[in-house]
């Protein structure tokens, strides 16, 4: 336990950098996931056919890909067709490719439960389509998409791991390195693990408590 | 409103409007005037077009064929060198806010409470400052008599109140015409009576209204008139008195009679 604690005490700043380095991962792929997700929500409702079997094309053809082989794809054989990406960017191109179909999914079925009255009452009023949006269905399909959106966030936070493999420098590639050099790998893992599980699991309460803010209307009684 | 120069062309005009959906014709060359203050009933059985045509009426459900004049202005199209084009969309939800609708559903929007279902429409498309917003949608709520339920949500209300917030709604706005699709319909019968207490009021303020309905004891007392649609046809225009007690077409009196022998009336 003594040696354990010493070991993070002494790896403290690389530790702190990889975990550092996982959140921006985290954060900025779950951002870019979520636009590519709009795109492809926004192109799949597109009146205009070909690009609405593009996208089906493309849904299905991730959908049936481990993330691992699209990573691979990405970083060792994209560049021989001219394609070279950093490993931050190969990463960060993985969990975006890798999410956007399934938010995507999440964003449409939330949007589909809206009922049509609700955007009729707008337009009755005189709302355009923005306003329609703003007000009427995005407050509504956020709080709707939320679990789903959360659920596949924390999916995309723990999958940044597997980027180490590439040699993105963040947690899980600074504990390789640090038990490759202490030759602690219980210890060291553990200690890990725990930080993974501390971590998630605030992430995971602070989205609890905004998916209740979200959806007070529902839970009002007189 | 006698005296009045407006008083002479009809607030609304109907001019053979049509809808056709897949191929059949749901509203077939409806022609009808509305005068200002007058309460309209379209009667029918379902099915017969009447919720279509008042939707034609503020473009929700644009018509195919047919013109409409609200005050004498076309609605939805206009002349561009001669030739008639669809109005601009803009100008289109500028002609359709003078309208007001209720609908059967109610539509209230299930995350604002009934004050700011009310505002919404004040401050997105009036572009009224909050407070004045606040103090017009409290006026109005407390006129439909729900000033004690403000601040409640639509799942907090009965489907009766939520129907009143939803005329509020349309109210507050200062519609110059107010459109009511079956706006009892889907209400249990015992929370009928307090929409229709509302609509009765608004009725006694000379408020402007066509009302799709299948109550008619309301039609008979508070209707001017009555236009009897079906299969997408105005097939009678009466006053009630003489709709309901002797109908000219064999149509309206088999609508008539059904309707007695289901409700025993």
């Amino acid at each position: 336990m003594h040696d354990t604690l010493a070991v993070f005490i002494e790896y403290g700043p690389q530790f702190l950098d990889g975990l550092a380095e996982t959140i921006w991962l985290t954060l900025l792929g779950a951002l870019c996931a979520l636009a590519a997700a709009v795109v492809l929500q926004a192109a799949a409702a597109s009146p205009w056919r070909p690009l609405r079997a593009l996208v089906r094309l493309y849904t299905e053809l991730i959908l049936g890909l481990p993330i691992l082989v699209l990573l691979y794809g990405i970083y060792f054989v994209a560049p021989s067709f001219g394609l070279r990406l950093s490993a931050v960017a190969a990463g960060i191109l993985t969990l975006t490719l890798y999410y956007s179909p399934y938010m995507a999914e999440a964003i449409r079925a939330a949007i589909a439960a809206i009922p049509a009255g609700q955007v009729e009452a707008g337009n009755a009023i005189g709302f355009g389509w923005f306003a329609v949006a703003r007000r009427i269905v995005l407050p509504q399909a956020a709080a709707i998409a939320l679990p789903a959106l959360v659920g596949l966030l924390i999916g995309l936070a723990k999958d940044t791991a597997i980027l180490s493999i590439i040699s993105v420098k963040e947690l899980s590639y600074i504990t390789k390195q640090v038990v490759s050099r202490t030759f602690m790998p219980f210890e060291v893992w553990a200690g890990v693990a725990l930080i993974y599980w501390v971590c998630l699991t605030a992430l995971e309460v602070a989205m609890r408590r905004l998916e209740r803010h979200l959806t007070r209307h529902r839970r009002a009684v007189s | 409103m006698i005296g009045d120069a407006g008083a002479a062309t009809p607030l609304i005009r109907a001019d053979a409007i049509s809808k056709m959906f897949a191929d059949r014709w749901v509203v077939d060359r409806v022609s009808f005037e509305v005068a200002r203050g007058e309460v309209v009933c379209v009667l029918g059985p379902s099915g017969s077009g009447k919720s279509t045509m008042l939707r034609c009426l503020n473009w929700l459900a644009p018509p195919t064929a047919g013109a409409i004049y609200l005050a004498g202005e076309r609605l939805g199209v206009h002349d561009v060198a001669g030739v008639e084009k669809p109005l601009p969309t803009r100008l289109v939800r500028a002609q359709r806010a003078r309208f007001g609708m209720v609908f059967q559903q109610f539509n209230l929007w299930p995350h604002r409470t009934a004050l700011q279902n009310v505002m919404e429409g004040l401050i997105i498309v009036r572009g009224l400052a909050r407070g004045e917003a606040e103090a017009r949608a409290e006026a109005v709520l407390s006129r439909v008599g729900l000033a004690a339920r403000q601040d409640a949500y639509p799942a907090q209300l009965s489907g009766g109140q939520q129907q009143r917030v939803a005329i509020a709604r349309a109210l507050a706005m200062e519609p110059e015409i107010l459109l009511f699709d079956e706006p009892t319909s889907a209400l249990d019968p015992e929370l009928v009576g307090e929409v229709l207490a509302v609509m009765r009021d608004l009725a006694a303020r000379d408020v402007t209204m066509i009302v799709v309905t299948h109550e008619m004891g309301f039609a008979r007392e508070v209707a001017d008139r009555v236009l009897f649609m079906d299969e997408g046809r105005l097939v009678e225009e009466a006053p009630p008195g003489q709709f309901f007690s002797a109908p000219s077409s064999a149509r309206a009196q088999r609508f008539l009679d059904r309707l007695l022998a289901q409700n025993g009336r």
